[in-house]
């Protein structure tokens, strides 16, 4: 009796103690399964070959496809969603080079389609290349989708990535968006967090994807 | 010593032998008693450390949870990368029936993750995130998808609305 007490205690113990928590993994095609309907799941794989055939990260792709999906967002607007992801992948590739980490490629997706330019992107890749690109190209994104001009986010990152961290960098990121949304005018709010700046990046920025 | 003599008188016997054979002959004294007392006291002895009976219970119970411990933690590494980081999503709305969160962390399944209702209108739910870049919305009553009125977009829009975004930076800077 003593022993089976003490085995249960041992197991109640042990499963108190676990962490519970969302599985997170790599998505693949195979997600798509029960998720989109055949033929979209077809067109979307197709894609996806695209990208493996050039050593794309695919999760990106299937990623996107699944977001249509749960929003209900028509098959052939999925499809050019996942496109506008796919080519702007191969940007991303070229603007930060092979040793790019998924993570990175689709963090510089998001800013490509933001609208900075892909000079833009290589630049702050040069000047971050000794460091992780996704929280900067992170911040990056959110600045531009707070209203600051994509040359002027892209210059700004840059300029700070030399004075701080990650953490330090979020923080910028997070004191300039609350500055506009205070309603101080964007290049203003940016230019308080950086104290002065030079001038923007040069660059054609990328145009925006209509939604 | 009847047979010591029938060897003396053995003729061709060597003599050194025939001293060798009387050496062995003779018997050898041993204590019986003494020796079973010997054997006795070595089998009598306690094999190490007598642990009691309630001890070794829980000493056995505690490897057992050590060991499940070590197993879940192992299992729970092999679905959740190690470096995650616990991340409470909030949103305030009394008049909604329920809320999920979709994102790219758990494949925009707007039913994966519910949030649970406080008394006071806040819907709350802890995720464990991996360190990185994710996108996210709340999906209220099933159907109305919003972003998180309290962190920043992210600047594509392709299904109508955008999404939030939130940056986990690895367990050691803090987030």
């Amino acid at each position: 009796m003593t022993r089976w007490v003490a085995v249960l205690i041992c197991i109640a113990s042990s499963l108190a103690g676990s962490h519970i928590a969302i599985a997170q993994r790599v998505l693949d095609v195979t997600d798509l399964d029960g998720r989109v309907a055949p033929a979209l799941a077809v067109r979307i794989r197709i894609l996806a070959d695209s990208a493996t055939a050039v050593r794309l990260p695919t999760a990106p792709l299937i990623d996107k496809a699944l977001e249509g999906a749960s929003k209900r967002a028509p098959d052939d607007r999925i499809v050019a969603a996942v496109h506008s992801v796919l080519d702007n992948l191969r940007v991303a590739r070229h603007s930060l080079g092979d040793t790019a980490t998924d993570a990175e490629l689709a963090a510089g997706v998001t800013v490509l389609r933001a609208g900075v330019s892909p000079d833009a992107l290589a630049e702050v890749h040069r000047t971050l290349h000794r460091r992780s690109l996704t929280v900067s190209l992170s911040v990056l994104g959110s600045l531009v989708a707070a209203g600051v001009p994509p040359s002027t986010a892209a210059k700004a990152i840059t300029v700070q990535a030399n004075r701080t961290d990650d953490a330090g960098m979020l923080a910028f990121g997070r004191d300039i968006e609350r500055s506009i949304a205070s309603g101080v005018p964007a290049y203003r709010a940016v230019e308080g967090a950086t104290g002065g700046m030079p001038g923007p990046i040069p660059g054609k920025p990328t145009p925006r994807p209509k939604p | 010593m009847t047979d010591d003599l029938e060897y003396d008188h053995e003729p061709g016997i060597d003599e050194r032998l025939a001293a060798a054979v009387r050496l062995l002959r003779v018997p050898v004294e041993t204590d019986a008693q003494a020796f079973d007392a010997r054997v006795l006291k070595q089998v009598q002895q306690p094999r190490g450390y007598a642990i009691p009976t309630r001890v070794s219970i829980v000493v056995s119970a505690l490897a057992a949870a050590i060991l499940m411990g070590v197993g879940l933690h192992n299992v729970s590494r092999s679905i959740v990368p190690r470096a995650t980081q616990t991340v409470r999503f909030q949103l305030a709305d009394v008049h909604a029936t329920s809320v999920a969160v979709a994102g790219s962390f758990n494949g925009w399944n707007a039913e994966a993750t519910p949030l649970h209702r406080a008394p006071n209108g806040t819907w709350t739910a802890e995720v464990a995130l991996t360190p990185g870049r994710h996108v996210y919305q709340f999906v209220i009553d099933r159907s109305r998808w919003v972003p998180d009125p309290r962190s920043p977009r992210d600047p594509g829009d392709d299904f109508g609305t955008q999404n939030s975004v939130i940056t986990v930076l690895p367990h050691r800077s803090g987030s």
